[in-house]
């Protein structure tokens, strides 16, 4: 992983290679972008190894994207909303408290706001304001266009604001 | 401080207090290794010193050829799938029957590559689906040595969702009953020759259906029910749980209509949300009891309640002949029929629902998906186009054999170009060009007849590649007009109601001076 020093905090980006070396610069700050996407470690950790196992399985194509991490994250993604889908017997009557509360923010107003934005939307939130990501790696990563990331963005930071009584 | 800024710190500062274990990389290369070698697995027959061994077609790929695997996985446990189930081969008769494999109790699990058979002594076949469709959703015994099952993604030509049987010894399954307007099928229980299935549709409601092994005869057993968090058959009642802020249970006749509520069930209380089985007069399932996971037996008729600890992770998933399959890493069936859980089996753990076999007669290569043969694509038969005369060769060359692949439907071959020449394929996350077409088929979009059409306008030389059709490039009247005699009058609606604000966004050829193939994609 090589860090860029940008101010206060470090963007994170991913260095190319071989597998075992994106492996391991990558799969915990995937690992931490899905949880906090997720709102729920143990599917994000579950997720990020669902995600490594592809990703090697096609390494010899994966590792030509310009994104890895992006292509990662969002196969991660994928499949722990696949897997949400699948159980949603267990999720008819609203997540389980316990899922939400194993993302803890310091800020509980500020973690109610988060959890509470649509999942595509904290997705990108997430990958812009965590992982630092621009607005066109955000959109490669999610196989959105960059557009519909500035508008997603935009809509929720709107809502941020709104649900936190901050004025634009 | 802004909000962007107090965002950025919150979300930094919470990931820092997440930690991931590590040192799974071994580990998670196992698993991507197991699942290479099952897909293209290996299927024997024959134990104790009986003599036929079925192999799959393709069980060569089985030598472990992978240089880079090989060295990951040095010093790895060495994982054997060719383990010899506990099965019995029937002798074939002089005829032209085919060998079957015969087992006795065993475990289905529905898998993304596929249904792994899990026999109890650990022995496992895979049966592997159409490489395109891998992903199994749920599969089930049909009662009678054969599988229900469905897909995540169903193969054509049969419609998205459809609930499929691999009979006994059949080689080929058959479609039993599709999803109306896009729901989702999930086979419960096969009982008096019948398969009960729950269909969720999209609006959020559950009914409870049932439909003859044969297809016919579909019939609904419960209506319509919001929040229908599981269902269980068994022994000709249905049982349902629901969710909500006042869940509870209710049972109805495999017959149709309602049951009386039991006393004990009527009570309004927080949701269920665990699965639920049916066996022996008993309803099981889990709950929190003295802050811990415990497997709970509910006599139907007087509500009473007896439970066992059991360890994390365990769910109740199955049920057959009064047994109920719990399962973590490992899966363990026994019997609950006093006070403890009894483990009688257990099985290797994989991921995946799963169920009980109490038979299953395998044909000697059974499919669960399409194949490959009936890859979705309309070869069309028409002479290969002279290229334009001032192309480069090494363009011209390369026009020729994609237009010849695509004419053909040789999706193999034009796939391992594409990778070969890392064109541009998709701008999603599929990695595996023969798939992204497959699936585009299965919505009505056949990339090779398109290919071929495309392929018969003029180019245009734009940044070093040459691009067909032409208008992708210039976007003009002119070459628009070329367009429409290439296509359908609807496929070229659809694409001009955006050549003001996009231009050409269809399926469009780019080929490099150099002779690379650079795309062979659709979209923006």
């Amino acid at each position: 992983m090589m860090a860029v020093d940008t101010g206060e905090i470090p963007v994170i980006r991913f260095s190319a290679g071989t597998f075992e070396s994106f492996y391991q610069s990558t799969r915990q700050h995937v690992f931490r972008a899905l949880a906090l996407t997720l709102g729920n470690s143990d599917l994000a950790a579950d997720a990020v190894d669902e995600a490594m196992v592809r990703a090697y399985q096609h390494w010899r194509t994966v590792s030509t994207y310009d994104n890895q991490a992006g292509w990662v994250y969002r196969v991660g993604l994928n499949w722990a909303r696949s897997r949400l889908r699948r159980r949603k017997r267990e999720l008819l009557s609203e997540a389980p408290p316990e899922q939400s509360a194993e993302i803890t923010f310091s800020d509980p107003d500020l973690e109610r706001a988060v959890m509470g934005l649509p999942i595509d939307a904290r997705s990108v939130v997430v990958l812009r304001f965590y992982l630092d990501w621009s607005t066109d790696e955000v959109a490669r990563a999610l196989g959105i266009r960059p557009g519909t990331v500035k508008s997603r963005l935009h809509r929720a930071m709107a809502d941020l604001r709104e649900q936190l009584g901050v004025k634009q | 401080m802004s909000l962007e800024k107090k965002l950025r710190d919150e979300l930094h500062d919470t990931a820092e207090r997440l930690a991931l274990d590590p040192g799974e990389y071994g580990r998670a290369m196992e698993r991507g290794a197991l699942r290479r070698r099952q897909r293209w697995g290996l299927l024997t027959g024959g134990a104790l010193g009986f003599a036929a061994v079925l192999v799959l077609a393709n069980a060569l790929e089985l030598g472990g050829d992978d240089p880079q695997l090989g060295t990951l996985l040095s010093g790895a446990p060495n994982t054997t799938l060719a383990t010899m189930p506990p099965a019995t081969t029937l002798p074939s008769s002089p005829a032209t029957a085919p060998p079957v494999t015969v087992f006795e109790q065993a475990l289905a699990i529905a898998a993304d590559d596929g249904i792994a058979v899990l026999a109890a002594d650990q022995g496992s076949t895979f049966l592997s689906s159409d490489p395109f469709y891998q992903s199994i959703s749920w599969a089930i015994s049909d009662e009678d040595g054969g599988l229900l099952f469905t897909h995540e993604v169903t193969p054509l030509p049969w419609e998205q969702g459809t609930l499929m049987r691999l009979p006994a010894e059949a080689s080929q399954p058959i479609a039993l009953v599709a999803p109306e307007g896009g729901g989702v099928i999930t086979p419960l229980a096969v009982e008096e020759g019948s398969v009960f299935y729950r269909l969720d549709d999209l609006g959020g409601h559950s009914r409870i259906m049932a439909v003859g092994l044969d297809g016919a005869d579909s019939r609904e057993i419960v209506g319509a029910t919001p929040l229908m968090a599981s269902a269980a058959v068994a022994d000709g009642v249905v049982a349902v749980s629901l969710g909500g802020e006042c869940g509870g249970y209710l049972f109805y006749a495999t017959t149709g209509g309602p049951l009386p509520t039991p006393e004990w069930a009527s009570v309004c209380g927080p949701g269920i949300q665990n699965d639920i089985a049916l066996a022996d007069g008993y309803l099981f399932t889990l709950s929190d009891i003295d802050s811990q996971r415990q497997l709970v037996r509910i006599e139907l008729e007087t509500g009473e309640q007896v439970s066992t600890p059991i360890e994390d992770g365990w769910q109740v998933e199955a049920e057959s002949s009064g047994r109920v399959a719990v399962g973590g890493t490992e899966i363990r069936v026994g019997d609950y029929r006093g006070e403890a859980f009894v483990e009688t089996e257990s099985f290797l753990g994989r991921n995946g629902t799963f169920a009980l076999l109490p038979s299953l007669v395998l044909a000697a290569n059974p499919r669960l998906g399409s194949g490959m043969g009936e890859l979705p694509c309309t070869a069309i038969d028409v002479p290969d186009p002279t290229p334009p005369a001032d192309l480069p060769e090494a363009v011209a060359d390369k026009y020729l054999l994609v237009f010849s692949l695509a004419k053909s439907c040789e999706m193999e071959q034009l796939g391992a170009l594409i990778l070969a020449d890392d064109a541009a394929f998709t701008f999603g996350a599929v990695e595996d060009p023969v798939e992204t077409w497959v699936r585009s088929a299965r919505y009505g979009f056949d990339v090779m007849s398109m290919t071929v059409r495309i392929l018969n306008a003029e180019p245009a030389l734009s940044a070093g590649i040459y691009s067909w059709p032409a208008v992708h490039v210039t976007n003009s009247s002119e070459d628009w007009s070329q367009l429409s005699g290439l296509l359908s009058a609807a496929e070229y609606e659809q694409l001009y109601q955006y050549r003001d604000e996009f231009g050409y966004l269809g399926l469009r050829v780019g080929i490099a001076e150099d002779g690379r193939l650079a795309y062979l994609i659709a979209g923006d």
